[in-house]
């Protein structure tokens, strides 16, 4: 059962990922929270200069004054907007709707973002957005059919590729390996992926595993484009049960830096790699992703 | 190898799924009591059962539960300052997924294009769950004012006054139209901002009983004011001098309208038809 009526088939399946985004451009990405602190965010942009590429912006479908002020800050600071869309929901139970997503389309030419960046989650239900309550997609075969049916025809209505994320898993429905499951899904609706190394550490610390699996060999790594990043917080429980939690405004762990060397030179398309930092003062952000920009220097090397 | 046998996870016979089915339900038991969980797992399949029982149990999930119980908490603080302290500091999770597996909150109309959960409609359940139970009358009288007080300043409606006039020739004044009052013998969202303050440093069940109620009559009356409310605050002796604007069951003191309280009142547009 499919997520929509009618699905279009004009994306194909295992065509060579074409360049994304603007030709020759990668470097780090860095967000902040659009609404409360856009003070920090023109203060770092401003100390930083050339060292962000990047600027990624969270915004609802509805609010293009947001927007247009975000595309205008981009401007001014010579940095790419990446919209990461706050109600696109291609894992959730809603049918799609059309007429959002065009709005989501007017969006992204308003931002000129190469792409549309969504967690795999369900992002709204019955209509209301859950931002601070995703249900992430269950880890089952299932899923693949029913996200790739939505992501194939939200991509022909947006009229923009997007690139799908692992959602962080406080708890873990299903048993399947999320970059797998990321992988089939991909390259059925022919879209892009993003890692989100924090994430994908804590998952499977979560559930007893190493942080690489052999599995990671058959990801389809040339389809990923952005990387995102943040801290991590260890919780210990009884039983040696380890929880790993998200946390944006903590400096990134030793853990996660060692898996993304490890994993993020594999993508040959990596153009963004994201210092999640809401929350962070400016002078910690700036700190940040100028270490972030020391650090991922060698990731580019296949790019 | 394809990708499927390199599966970590990949165990016992493959039974299709049905993806919305288990979504659902975890969302569903995401706001579940225990017995409620148990009965939504027990409608399930075995298949999903298993998947969905195992992927909702465990520290995470109860990590996840508190979270979702703080983004209602967080509105419900809001809107019913001193009635859910006292709800929540009472029943603790337990109340909270009582309230969350209630009609109220199930039936709870969507509301498309806002922000889960919405203040309005979040606000209206838990009043409407309040009021269906008889948790209120089981506490002391100060809660039932509390609430009463909250309820009818978030959700009052116009007091209809359908008596007839007096007879005589002016008629009784009577409340701007639409207009509407909640009432209280103590600064209801003073003493909400004390608990919260005490409940920093005390558990909630002990702000309870320590902070006190200091007598201070309050009357807020919400006047309808185009799109928006407009809310005039009365307190202390005004209060029981106006009341007979908004209860009938006050007589109209001689000579009112030659009283300075009285000229407030049509001041701040109180009262109906009167020039101000």
């Amino acid at each position: 059962m499919a997520g929509t009526d009618h699905m279009p088939t004009a994306v194909g399946t295992g065509a060579p990922i074409p360049e994304p985004g603007p030709p020759g451009v990668h470097g780090i990405c860095f967000s902040c929270d659009s609404i409360k602190d856009m003070d920090i965010a023109e203060e770092t942009a401003t100390r930083l200069g050339s060292t962000a590429t990047w600027y990624s912006v969270g915004v609802l479908a509805t609010d293009q004054e947001l927007a247009l002020r975000c595309a205008e800050f981009c401007r001014r600071h010579g940095l790419h907007a990446l919209f990461h869309p706050l109600d696109l929901d291609v894992c959730g139970t809603d049918p799609l709707d059309d007429r959002l997503l065009r709005l989501l389309g007017e969006r992204a030419d308003e931002l000129n973002s190469p792409w549309l960046n969504i967690d795999l989650a369900m992002w709204v239900r019955e209509g209301e957005t859950l931002l601070e309550s995703l249900v992430p997609m269950p880890l089952v075969d299932e899923a693949v059919d029913w996200a790739v049916d939505r992501i194939k025809h939200a991509q022909d209505v947006i009229g923009r590729p997007l690139t799908i994320e692992n959602a962080p898993y406080p708890f873990v429905v299903g048993d399947r390996d999320i970059l797998t499951l990321m992988t089939r899904i991909a390259e059925r609706a022919d879209c892009l992926m993003t890692i989100d190394v924090g994430h994908l550490y804590g998952l499977r610390v979560q559930r007893g595993l190493p942080p690489m699996l052999p599995s990671d060999d058959d990801i389809a790594w040339d389809r990923v484009v952005e990387a995102h990043m943040s801290g991590t917080f260890v919780r210990r429980f009884e039983g040696g049960v380890r929880l790993v939690d998200d946390k944006h405004d903590w400096p990134v762990s030793d853990e996660v830096w060692e898996l993304a060397d490890a994993l993020l030179p594999r993508a040959p398309h990596l153009r963004s790699v994201m210092a999640e930092a809401e929350g962070m003062t400016a002078d910690e952000l700036t700190d940040s992703v100028r270490r972030f920009a020391r650090r991922a220097d060698h990731w580019w090397s296949a790019s | 190898m394809t990708l499927d046998t390199l599966d970590a996870f990949d165990v016992g016979p493959a039974v299709a799924l049905d993806y919305v089915r288990v979504t659902d339900t975890t969302w569903r038991v995401l706001n579940a009591t225990p017995g409620r969980r148990a009965e939504l797992l027990d409608a399930l399949p075995p298949a999903e059962r298993a998947v969905v029982a195992e992927g909702t149990s465990g520290p995470g999930f109860a990590m996840e539960q508190a979270r979702r119980r703080k983004t209602v908490a967080n509105v419900l603080n809001v809107s019913f300052p001193v009635t859910f302290f006292a709800y929540y500091g009472r029943t603790g999770a337990e109340g909270m997924h009582t309230f969350l597996d209630s009609e109220f909150w199930q039936r709870r109309p969507a509301q498309p294009g806002s922000v889960f959960p919405p203040a309005a409609t979040a606000s209206a359940a838990f009043g409407g769950f309040l009021r269906s139970t008889d948790w209120i009358a089981r506490q002391e009288d100060w809660v039932g004012e509390a609430f009463a007080f909250e309820d009818a300043y978030l959700f009052g409606r116009a007091t209809v006054d359908t008596r007839p006039s007096h007879g005589d020739s002016w008629g009784r004044p009577r409340l701007a139209p639409g207009a509407w009052t909640a009432e209280a013998t103590f600064d209801v969202p003073a003493y909400g901002r004390l608990l919260r303050e005490r409940g920093t440093v005390d558990p909630w069940t002990e702000a309870l009983l320590l902070v006190k109620r200091r007598p201070a009559p309050l009357a807020v009356l919400s006047v309808p004011a185009g799109e928006r409310i407009r809310r005039v605050r009365l307190t202390g002796d005004t209060v029981a001098a106006l009341r007979w604007l908004w209860d009938a069951d006050v007589p109209v003191p001689e000579d009112v309208t030659d009283t300075p309280t009285y000229a407030k009142a049509v001041g701040a547009g109180l009262v109906d038809g009167a020039a101000q």
